[in-house]
């Protein structure tokens, strides 16, 4: 498990891009969800890579980057967007998953 | 990134990592309230961010990894979206709400808490 989230930090750092990496994130824990994973495979990959990879913090240090400027409108927009954006891109996740299966 | 940047982001994320899964697995039954345990690391994490905040972390290095390394693997982004797809999927969408609400409100009451004690101190 500490390998899996060595290799999604370093992953996340070089990426640098939290949207796009909450985005690869959340479609991935939707596909990986729906199939049925033996225990340590669901915690080496949800629980080790996926919450690794994506980071609340860097979520919540953007939004407060926008609420800093004093843009109010702007920041309930974000921030309702990138979590209904994430819903259903772990919904689409899921769903291509079902699919395949 | 040189050996001691790597070094730090390496220490950084082992102890994130395990202090996420211990809370996770242990401080609801010590609790012994109805908030999620992936909630409660995630007001941590928003907590300890405000302390980085207002310690100007960005200007540095050594906290710019900590965020990067400890902050970064002991909050998660995709439990929270999974709890929230998990109630869109059993159709509570009335907690789904409450969840999402609650979760940013408390998250910035919490950043804003570890920004304000570091300011006042």
């Amino acid at each position: 498990m500490l390998l899996a989230a060595y290799l999604a930090t370093f992953l996340r750092l070089t990426i640098n891009n939290n949207f796009f990496i909450s985005i690869i994130g959340s479609f991935f824990v939707g596909f990986f969800v729906s199939r049925r994973l033996s225990y340590s495979a669901e915690k080496i990959l949800l629980s080790g890579f996926f919450s690794c990879f994506t980071s609340f913090s860097g979520f919540i240090y953007f939004l407060y980057r926008i609420l800093n400027q004093g843009d109010w409108i702007k920041f309930i927009i974000f921030f309702n967007l990138i979590i209904i954006v994430n819903l259903f891109t772990m919904l689409f996740g899921f769903w291509i998953s079902r699919k395949i299966t | 990134m040189d050996f001691s940047a790597i070094s730090i982001i390496l220490l950084g994320s082992t102890f994130g990592l395990i202090l996420r899964i211990f809370i996770q697995n242990n401080l609801k039954k010590s609790i012994g309230c109805d908030i999620q345990n992936t909630s409660i690391v995630n007001f941590l994490s928003s907590f300890l961010l405000g302390i980085l905040v207002a310690l100007n972390f960005i200007n540095n290095e050594i906290l710019v990894l900590f965020y990067g390394g400890f902050l970064g693997c002991f909050s998660t982004f995709s439990s929270f979206i999974y709890q929230l797809f998990e109630l869109f999927k059993n159709r509570k969408f009335l907690r789904l709400f409450s969840h999402y609400f609650m979760v940013i409100i408390f998250s910035f009451l919490f950043f804003y808490l570890g920004y304000f004690l570091i300011q006042f101190f």
